[in-house]
């Protein structure tokens, strides 16, 4: 307790609350630009950190950490073009609630649920770290094998057409295996390109397939140039009404996005579609998701908040990075001179709890900094379509090109750009092939591996303890979901036809 | 609902090359070891068959859309089952505007970013129209000057620069 009141008092000193504010104004602002990941973020704020003493550079990191995770869902409501992967689900139903007139509600349900999430993972990280961190590692291939199909089970709701869903996920199941093979090192499917060696980055299919697609079908569908002028966006906060009624999915969304922030390799974009998927399950109107539905931005935007509390449990408790940008953090620790694991939390529990206690402002300054920028963003959207699909159109460049220097993602952008306009125009799910795409590398190295481990006994990996209830949960839920599917359709078909929503 | 079959046999096609693909991969399934074949094969056929499922469901659609709207499909089957109605969707301008930015994809490299931005920018304001001719002037150049500026001066992207004379000129900018 003297460690965590301490460490209020170190993070509240007006040095560290400065830095803490500029962190998290700094996150949000590279969060929204497509092409600039948390990752990115924080290695652009590097320099900074370099010559300052450790509590206040770890605390420049973890707030912009923090404020770029949320900073993704600003263009992903406004611009259907998600600024960080951890966004890419939030656009299935943000951008829709934008096009209805709702973009402000989405916003604003963001900034609530991300700020939710934030502080619910830091709690977590305060009270049970390196107990959570331990469970973590106990997870082997099988229970990632399961994890994973489990978040594909989520496709049965994703659309009125389950069966052109699976279509659209085993496209993205086989673009994951582009590339070359992790565990024997052979190359698949690069056809003696080298543009495929590396495989396809899910970033430059996703931005393709909802942005440029977007922007290919407005101008196909000749959007009245004028349409947006007059559009005033007033982000509108989630009432606590509002948030007690969708209590029991914020909870499961942040307990998700925890844990599957803890697990090494995985991050914000698994949680956030795992809990996408689990929102789209639990449903009593599964069919609305992906139409402009607010539990779809809210089971994804607290799950990527969620994670990033996650994903510093095994970094600083075990020196193992959770994620891409804990990697980073990881890096920026050892170049301070410290190494994170447990003797670390013994021997500078200052630090450890300022960096908890900074985390947890972090969280609290989205609220305000979230609508700063969901502000200065919000202008953009008040241009005539004419200049805001170039905007956007070079966003996606931008984001696309960014990830390595190389214009080979531009092309595999574009290519995308033009599948998921047809993709979309036939009624097969884009969001399913992005499921596939973002889910197919754990759910093949999970199987390989446990058959590995398993010595080629299938029964061995369905039958373990953590495993094998995650497997049948995804069983049962995509059984459900297929009744269910089915009993809606047959009340629509035998009901007259009134609308497309 | 030829477009809709034209992309259900391009599917199946294209899985169908990856299936046949696989089989060039080594396939080691001793001791529980599944070869680099194993899941893109099981994968490729499972959506093949999926792809065949929905192509039927399609046919099936437009046969009851035809005996009457009241028999007809689930929504999930007709063409436009997503995005918004009330406008025919202009494949000519969609081609336009895909031909637009695959030749700023191809110029890129050549004239660098602020060119490339500039005209990609212009076209794309030209494609869709606007009523205002200082903005439509306007706006490209900064767009451009404001995308380089931004993304290569600030946040030190390295955006391409171009040969001759645009590398030389980029270096003022970013």
């Amino acid at each position: 307790m003297e460690h965590l009141l301490a460490g209020f008092a170190v993070a509240l000193s007006p040095l560290n609350l400065a830095i803490i504010i500029l962190g998290s104004l700094a996150g949000i602002f590279f969060g929204a630009l497509p092409g600039i990941s948390s990752a990115m973020g924080c290695v652009l704020l590097l320099p900074f950190v370099y010559g300052a003493n450790p509590i206040s550079g770890l605390l420049l990191l973890t707030a912009a950490f923090c404020g770029s995770t949320y900073g993704g869902s600003v263009t992903a409501i406004l611009f259907n073009t998600p600024g960080t992967p951890e966004a890419v689900m939030t656009t299935l139903d943000g951008y829709q609630l934008r096009k209805k007139g709702l973009g402000g509600v989405a916003l604003g349900t963001a900034v609530s649920v991300s700020a939710i999430g934030g502080i619910f993972s830091t709690v977590v990280m305060l009270l049970v770290s390196l107990p959570l961190a331990r469970v973590a590692l106990s997870f082997g291939p099988a229970e990632y094998l399961a994890l994973a199909l489990l978040g594909l089970t989520a496709i049965s709701g994703l659309s009125r057409n389950t069966v052109k869903a699976l279509v659209a996920c085993c496209l993205g199941l086989l673009l994951a295996t582009f590339g070359g093979d992790d565990i024997t090192g052979i190359d698949r499917f690069t056809f003696g390109t080298e543009l495929l060696l590396n495989g396809v980055n899910f970033i430059p299919v996703m931005i393709g397939a909802f942005a440029v697609a977007e922007v290919f079908e407005q101008i196909a569908r000749r959007t009245n140039v004028q349409a947006f002028r007059l559009e005033r966006i007033r982000i509108k906060l989630m009432s606590l009404a509002e948030m007690w009624h969708h209590k029991w999915l914020i909870l499961r969304s942040a307990v998700l996005g925890v844990i599957i922030g803890i697990l090494p390799g995985t991050g914000g974009a698994i949680a956030s579609v795992l809990a996408y998927g689990e929102a789209v399950r639990t449903s009593r109107h599964p069919e609305r998701f992906g139409t402009g539905v607010i539990e779809g931005v809210i089971a994804p935007e607290t799950a990527n908040n969620a994670a990033t509390g996650g994903a510093m449990v095994p970094t600083l408790t075990l020196g193992i990075p959770g994620s891409g940008t804990t990697a980073v953090m990881l890096g920026a620790f050892i170049m301070l001179g410290l190494r994170p694991g447990p003797l670390l939390i013994r021997e500078q529990p200052l630090l450890i709890h300022a960096i908890f206690v900074g985390m947890l402002i972090a969280n609290l300054l989205l609220f305000w900094g979230g609508f700063l920028f969901v502000r200065v963003f919000s202008q953009l959207s008040r241009f005539p379509y004419a200049i805001q699909a170039p905007i956007i159109l070079l966003l996606c460049f931008v984001g696309s090109y960014a990830l390595k220097n190389d214009l080979g993602d531009v092309w595999i952008m574009l290519a995308f750009g033009v599948i998921g306009f047809y993709l979309r125009k036939y009624g097969f799910s884009v969001a399913g092939l992005v499921l596939g795409l973002v889910l197919g590398d754990l759910a093949e190295e999970g199987l390989r591996k446990a058959m590995l481990l398993s010595q080629g006994d299938w029964l061995r990996i369905f039958l373990r303890p953590v495993a094998g209830p995650i497997f049948l949960l995804g069983v049962l839920a995509l059984v459900y979901g297929i009744v269910q599917k089915t009993t809606w359709w047959a009340a629509r078909i035998s009901a007259p036809r009134k609308s497309n929503v | 609902m030829i477009g809709a079959l034209v992309l259900h046999g391009l599917l199946i096609v294209g899985m169908g090359i990856l299936y046949v693909t696989t089989y060039s991969f080594p396939s080691l399934a001793i001791g529980g070891k599944l070869g680099p074949g194993f899941w893109p094969r099981s994968v490729a056929l499972l959506g093949i068959g999926l792809t065949l499922v929905s192509a039927s469901q399609t046919i099936r659609g437009r046969r009851r859309m035809r005996s009457g709207p009241d028999a007809a499909g689930p929504a999930g089957d007709s063409e436009p089952a997503e995005g918004p109605a009330e406008r025919p969707l202009a494949m000519g301008r969609f081609w336009l505007a895909v031909a637009i930015f695959a030749a700023f994809g191809g110029v890129l490299g050549l004239v660098g970013f602020v060119v490339a931005a500039t005209a990609l920018a212009g076209t794309t304001i030209w494609l869709i129209g606007l009523k205002s001719k200082i903005w439509s002037a306007a706006a490209p150049l900064l767009i451009g000057l404001g995308f380089a500026m931004l993304f290569g001066r600030v946040l030190q992207v390295a955006l391409p620069r171009g040969i001759g004379i645009f590398r030389e000129l980029s270096y003022y900018l970013y």
